[in-house]
């Protein structure tokens, strides 16, 4: 990835005056030492000097890490994370001077926080928020933290590689439950598996937030075949695809139309990002989306000969299924009464089942609303339609910036094939968010998507 | 602004926020202490425990809830008159609950234990708003229904006490095996018996046509208690089909094969209900009666001890609905006044298992003791009502 080489150097643009743009061409050797000259003399970027030296900031990580010793979970989870950003700023190369100024997906980020405060400070019962608040601090904290951290070409893939093999880690365990308890669904007389599809995975969480969760992994599994393809590594393209189709069977495995519409989604937005940004051509783009839909429905029949009656989950229209869409509907119905109730700030973060609770409606048998089952709909109920419009900002300037990325000529291969995988990997999620509220709820799930979001708009520098 | 500035700045707000959060995890670690020491009927420790927090996290309506559920731990599961040292304990409590509803007005279960405590006060006025307020903020929960029914009762509003019972059934038509409702049917059988067949009517009006799985198991459970069966196994089966995912419809029709005759049948329907909830204490109940016809005293003394340890862990389902609502740590106990308000109002299995076991062990005195379980829970409103 040494693109830097050939990478023209706007004087005027750096002189910030009036000055006639001078595009310059730098050997490669060079180039560093130019950067200094320029950034000392002229530039109003500051030259690499830290502001700190690295003796206290070693402190810091060391005395953070003694202070959550106790407990390495979610007690200490903001913790560990400020001990992360300061290791992160204090172990970066050498070679990486150049301070990153704040992108327009940063600033939004920064918004996010800014709003939360208040929002809490609004809300009803402020206890009930602290958890969310958390969970945002956090996903923001590992946004920053993933920033940092990804600015060398080879690292986007490496850290793509660790959460993808996590994410194999969690599909593996999601499948070898799912098989468990179908034998002993099975042992009991039952076949019908649909039914049951809220028993197969029991995972520490619900398992509706843990194929989010799985599902949050499959860009990241994606992305390293992508790279590898992408460099024409064919190779290790083939080695590193089985990691992805891992996640692929375990998302099949949960039996839920919207996780399954999620994996297609992936694939076709993947393919269709690919083909418009030419990271593939067209045919080539067409023939990988018919392979890989192709690939998945072979995938589903293989889980169905296994365990037989997961595909009618597809297929069919079972009674729990419309029983679900009935319930969901009667809850969004629900919410629209609860967000008319507080349409600015909303009800506060973690407290629309509070107003959900229940319905005096007697026609309904849906009964206790456990969430908004939409994440639209909870930032709408719990943020209020300014929150709505924050998060969405964040949204669409981070895909503003992943465009700015795709189009720019300079962007490597590697990196476009990439930031395509993270741009589907979001819609995907949201996609499954149409009809389910889960982000929000863990920490994990939070960070994993503002990684996904900080790596689409992460820039690509020399290696 | 460069991105490390902004990190360092979130860093650093990161600490001083975790230090916040701090205190509150501290105090959700003794929440959790508490609900362990509340299990073991440690009530003491469970005290101090709930004090920690509310000391810790004083902003948590919750923790107000609890340790006003705490303190009332002791007192009388009737409304007689209290002697001055209770009244202090029961103001005490009634305290915490104002605090908790101060903090979050959305507790329906904070609102229906301040209403008990306003009641055991003498303040009918208030416990009656306080009712109410429950049954408005969780309508579809049977069990506030009941207890403001109940109160309702005391206060000789027959008519209006009976429109709750009848939303009660309708909700949770399981509570026709309580020893709440035996003892309505052995009171007052007229009103017991148009009670149910209003609930029966108005779920039939519900179902009309339509094919809903839910309201045909409710109604499956009517017919069963009124000794339909050929109705009751048709809706129950109709209900499984669509729906083999509910534990009582199972048990049900178990009991419909039961009293039918087939015992084979039954059999298989008390083993997929246990499969699907194994907190249940109706299955192993009658699957011990099995095996002890059966002759395999091992395993029907297994089943039986199964139903009692269930029974007496039976949590109300607002236990689940806290869990959610609030986040956090699993609720693993009842939290409803008077504290044995969930075991009067719920199937209850613990007579019929003790005197099971009290015949497989004549020595054990424990077991005929308990024999009668089921017939000496208190009544809430006894004096009264009797």
């Amino acid at each position: 990835m040494r693109r830097a080489s050939n990478r023209p150097l706007a004087v005027g643009k750096r002189l910030n005056t009036p000055q006639k743009t001078v595009p310059l061409r730098v050997s490669e050797s060079h180039v560093h030492a130019q950067q200094k000259v320029f950034s000392a003399a002229i530039s109003p970027v500051r030259p690499p000097r830290r502001p700190w030296s690295k003796g206290p900031l070693l402190v810091l990580p060391a005395g953070l890490l003694s202070l959550s010793s106790t407990h390495w979970g979610w007690e200490n989870l903001l913790l560990l994370l400020a001990c992360a950003i300061f290791a992160v700023l204090v172990l970066r190369p050498k070679n990486e001077i150049w301070p990153i100024r704040l992108g327009l997906c940063d600033w939004g980020m920064l918004l996010v926080l800014v709003y939360e405060v208040p929002a809490l400070i609004l809300s009803r019962y402020r206890s009930n928020g602290f958890s969310s608040l958390k969970t945002v601090c956090a996903a923001a904290m590992f946004y920053c933290i993933i920033r940092l951290a990804a600015r060398q070409s080879w690292r986007v893939p490496g850290l793509a590689a660790a959460i993808g093999t996590g994410g194999v880690y969690l599909s593996w365990l999601a499948i070898s439950q799912a098989g468990g308890e179908i034998g002993a669904l099975a042992a009991v007389g039952f076949s019908d598996l649909v039914s049951f599809r809220s028993r197969l995975v029991s995972a520490p969480w619900i398992p509706g937030e843990w194929f989010t969760l799985v599902l949050l992994t499959l860009p990241f599994a994606f992305a390293v075949p992508a790279f590898f393809c992408a460099g024409r590594q064919w190779n290790w393209a083939a080695v590193t695809v089985p990691m992805a189709l891992v996640i692929a069977a375990a998302l099949l495995l949960s039996c839920s139309r919207a996780v399954a519409g999620g994996v297609i989604v992936f694939v076709l937005v993947v393919t269709a990002l690919a083909a418009a940004y030419r990271v593939v051509r067209l045919k080539t783009a067409a023939i990988f989306a018919a392979g890989a839909l192709c690939t998945l429905g072979l995938v589903l029949l293989a889980e169905n000969a296994m365990f037989p009656g997961i595909a009618e989950a597809y297929v069919g229209r079972h009674a729990s299924q419309t029983r679900s869409t009935e319930g969901r509907l009667a809850i969004w119905k629900r919410s629209a009464e609860v967000f008319a109730t507080s349409p600015w700030w909303g009800v506060g973060s973690g407290k629309a089942p509070l107003f959900l609770a229940s319905s005096a409606d007697e026609a309904e048998t849906t009964g206790f609303a456990s969430r908004t089952f939409s994440l639209p709909i909870q930032i709408l109920t719990e943020k209020g339609a300014i929150g709505a419009a924050i998060y969405l900002t964040v949204l669409i300037l981070a895909g503003w910036e992943a465009h700015r990325k795709l189009r720019n000529p300079k962007t490597s291969p590697q990196m476009k094939a990439m930031t395509c995988c993270f741009a589907a990997g979001v819609i995907a999620v949201l996609f499954r968010e149409l009809t389910y509220s889960s982000l929000l709820e863990h920490a994990a799930t939070a960070m994993l998507f503002t990684m996904c979001l900080a790596l689409l708009v992460a820039e690509e520098e020399a290696a | 602004m460069t991105l490390a500035r902004v990190a360092l700045l979130l860093a650093l707000g990161g600490i001083a926020v975790s230090f916040v959060f701090g205190d509150y995890d501290r105090a959700e670690s003794s929440l959790r202490s508490f609900y362990s020491q509340m299990e073991k009927a440690d009530f003491e420790g469970a005290k101090r425990s709930i004090d920690e927090a509310v000391r810790l996290w004083p902003s948590n309506a919750r923790y107000h809830s609890w340790r006003g559920y705490a303190i009332s731990q002791n007192l009388p599961s009737q409304c007689p008159a209290l002697d001055a040292k209770t009244r202090e304990r029961v103001a005490v409590a009634a305290a915490d609950y104002r605090r908790a509803l101060q903090l979050n007005d959305r507790d329906a279960v904070a609102h229906h234990n301040l209403a008990w405590l306003d009641h055991l006060l003498g303040q009918d006025r208030e416990a009656r708003q306080e009712f109410e307020r429950a049954v408005a903020l969780d309508p579809d929960t049977a069990i506030y229904h009941l207890s403001l029914g109940l109160f309702l009762d005391e206060a000789g509003e027959a008519e209006a006490a009976e429109r709750q019972y009848i939303a009660a059934l309708d909700l949770s038509p399981g509570i026709l095996d309580s020893p709440f409702f035996t003892r309505y049917r052995a009171r007052f059988p007229q009103r017991a018996e148009a009670t149910v067949r209003e609930a029966v009517a108005q779920t039939e009006n519900r179902l009309g046509n339509a094919n809903d799985p839910i309201l045909k198991a409710r109604l499956g459970k009517f017919y069963l208690n009124g000794g339909d069966l050929q109705r009751a196994a048709e809706m129950l089966e109709s209900s499984a089909r669509d729906l083999p995912n509910l534990p009582m419809v199972w048990f049900n029709l178990g009991e419909v094969w039961r009293l039918k005759g087939n015992r084979e049948q039954a059999w298989v329907c008390y083993q997929k209900a246990a499969f699907l909830d194994g907190s249940l204490a109706g299955p192993p109940l009658r699957m011990g009666e099995m095996y002890n016809e059966a002759g395999q005293r091992a395993r029907a003394i297994n089943d039986l001890r199964s139903a009692t340890q269930d029974w007496a862990h039976i949590n109300p389902v607002t236990a689940a609905h806290n869990t959610r609502l609030y986040g956090g740590i699993r609720q693993p106990i009842d939290d409803l006044l008077p504290t044995t308000l969930v075991w009067y109002t719920s199937s209850c299995e613990a007579s019929e298992a003790y005197r099971a076991l009290a015949v497989q062990f004549p020595d054990n005195k424990m077991y005929a003791a308990r024999s009668r379980t089921c017939e000496d829970l208190p009544d809430p409103h006894a004096e009264k009502n009797l």
